[in-house]
């Protein structure tokens, strides 16, 4: 029973880390058919990256246990430092999107909140607060995202589905690189160090992460279709905005808050707290070292 | 832990939902206005105050205009012109002047995109600002009074819904750019929105009348039913469903769940005058005869 909940636990962080602000941050960059297309491509790569640096990770574990530990220093101090930078660019692309869609402004307040939420994440880390800050955030942000899903069904479209011809391979390679590396890479790595345990777990995360953001992906296309979706910078944002539920919600935009804000502070934290683990790992090796 | 975090959680949903803004230092713009002044782009925006000091006084609406080369330049110089901040948040109509060019459409709706306006804020056309003078029953402004008068019509006549920025947005982007918005006039100081104004290649092209806007919605397949004359008589008609069934040389048979024959018959009947006016509602070529069938579609 424990063991389930500790898995549970894993599942929640890995998931809400992969949606992050993936959703957000992989724009619509083309047209018919390839967004979706190279949304799914892009994710079952992640899925697939994460499950072989989760297997990476625990060889390199087993190494740094052995007496060729001194060898994977650099690899580790590497990992470290890839662990900040990606963690400094989702907090700036998070900030970016805040700024876009919630504030519609760069303002301080915002940027102070942001760290300081970050900052309180990592501590919170350490006493596994984080972890039961995600079980809660996690079914409260699927029920928003299927709420609003099912919520916008007057104003959806399936034709806007409709693929005519499959798209050139050229523009969906690129698409599905470019979508990869800059919404889901990054995550990658840093779930691998803090999920070493629980390998299963962080796939499985990874999946339902992966999920929401297809989930996400398919609500925007059948509202705005993809060719005006593709127009937008954040457009399922924009989507949440435009779906209004009779009188009394004319618009969802405090919806956006648990589904961006939030799960983009978890994937920042998840960053930095595996940077943090890395480099104190690092330490430790030199020190045994010398 | 578990409690505090969840009162943490649910605080912070419940109170960040605000617009960010002090209501003192903001003027709300409930209705924008764009047009055509000898080539320049006049802007003209309707705004509430709603600071404790006006609210003494009773909401009322105002307006300013300021022309410009452009229309993001017009709106930042009208911007820069207010004393409070202009918040187009809030914004429910966006409307299109007649003589705007096809070029100037473009910008305006390029513009909105970018923009705090939500995209779903209602397009109308019209002839010009004054209609913002318009009396109305609302109180407040008209442009909330234009939303509910175009939200009743489109119960009654289930026509003219689905003219929100997005939906136009998305309606261009179809191979024939034709999509068409409510025509809002004055008429004895009221506002009027009996019709809708047909834009192809976003140049106002044909007025419609209510029977046509109708016929329009139905060909365009965004009809959802309402009151509608036939002869003499009033008759109520269900959402109505149109798809294209085969086409032969310069024929194209279309079918319909509509039961009535005279209903489809004047549909069939608007649908061929629109192609002969260049208006292609269906394929992207003129048809010389447009029929169609009574079985349902799928």
């Amino acid at each position: 029973m424990r063991k389930i909940r500790a898995n549970r636990l894993y599942i929640c962080l890995a998931s809400l880390a992969v949606f992050g602000n993936g959703a957000f941050a992989a724009e619509f960059i083309s047209s018919d058919g390839v967004e979706l297309i190279s949304l799914g491509l892009a994710l079952i790569l992640t899925v697939a990256t994460l499950y072989f640096s989760l297997k990476a990770a625990a060889f390199f574990k087993n190494k740094t246990n052995s007496a060729k530990s001194r060898l994977s220093l650099p690899i580790i101090f590497i990992s470290g430092i890839l662990c900040i930078l990606a963690a400094v660019y989702s907090l700036e692309n998070l900030i970016e999107i805040c700024a876009n869609t919630l504030a519609k402004e760069i303002s301080a307040g915002l940027i102070i909140l942001s760290l300081i939420l970050t900052v309180v994440a990592i501590v919170a880390s350490k006493q596994k607060v984080l972890l039961k800050f995600s079980v809660l955030l996690l079914p409260l942000c699927l029920a928003l995202i299927l709420f609003i899903f099912l919520m916008s069904f007057p104003y959806m479209s399936i034709k806007y589905l409709e693929i005519k011809s499959f798209p050139e391979i050229s523009p969906l390679i690129t698409a599905t690189a470019k979508r990869f590396v800059f919404g889901f890479l990054p995550v990658c790595l840093p779930l691998a160090v803090l999920c070493l345990d629980k390998p299963l777990s962080a796939v499985a995360g990874g999946a339902i992460g992966s999920g929401l953001v297809i989930l996400t992906a398919v609500n925007t296309v059948l509202i705005f279709g993809s060719q005006f979706a593709s127009e937008l910078s954040y457009p399922y944002a924009e989507a949440v905005s435009a779906v209004s539920v009779g009188e009394l919600f004319s618009r969802m935009d405090a919806a956006l808050y648990p589904i961006c804000f939030f799960p983009g502070i978890i994937r920042v934290s998840v960053q930095l707290t595996a940077a943090i683990k890395l480099l104190e790992k690092a330490k430790k090796i030199r020190k045994l070292s010398i | 832990m578990k409690r505090l975090i969840f009162i943490l959680l649910s605080s912070l949903l419940l109170l960040l939902s605000g617009c960010g803004r002090e209501p003192d230092k903001t003027f709300l713009v409930s209705a924008v206005c764009f047009e055509n002044k000898e080539g320049k782009i006049l802007v003209t925006a309707e705004y509430i105050s709603v600071s404790d000091t006006d609210v003494k006084e009773g909401y009322t609406a105002k307006t300013a205009s300021i022309e410009a080369e452009g229309v993001s330049a017009a709106v930042s110089r009208l911007s820069g012109d207010m004393t409070k901040v202009l918040s187009f948040s809030h914004c429910a109509v966006v409307m299109l002047g007649k003589n705007l060019t096809a070029q100037n459409t473009r910008d305006v709706l390029s513009f909105l995109k970018n923009e705090e306006i939500s995209l779903s804020a209602t397009l109308v056309c019209v002839d010009d600002a004054s209609v913002l003078n318009a009396e109305t029953d609302s109180n407040l402004s008209t442009g909330y009074a234009l939303v509910s008068l175009l939200k009743s019509r489109g119960e009654l006549f289930g026509y003219g819904t689905h003219t929100k920025i997005y939906e136009i947005s998305t309606a261009r982007k179809q191979k024939t750019n034709i999509f068409a918005i409510p025509y809002v006039t004055l008429k004895d100081k009221k506002l009027s929105a009996d019709g809708m104004m047909l834009y192809l290649d976003d140049t106002p092209r044909l007025k419609l009348d209510t029977k046509e806007s109708i016929y329009y919605a139905m060909a365009r397949n965004v009809y959802e039913g309402g009151m509608i004359e036939i002869e003499d008589r009033v008759e109520k008609q269900k959402a109505t469903k149109i798809k294209e069934k085969e086409q032969e040389k310069d024929n194209l048979t279309l079918s319909s769940n509509i039961e009535s024959e005279e209903i489809k018959n004047e549909l069939e009947a608007f649908i061929n005058e629109m192609q002969r006016k260049g208006i292609y509602l269906f394929s992207s070529h003129g048809f010389k005869n447009i029929k169609i069938e009574g079985e349902s579609p799928d």
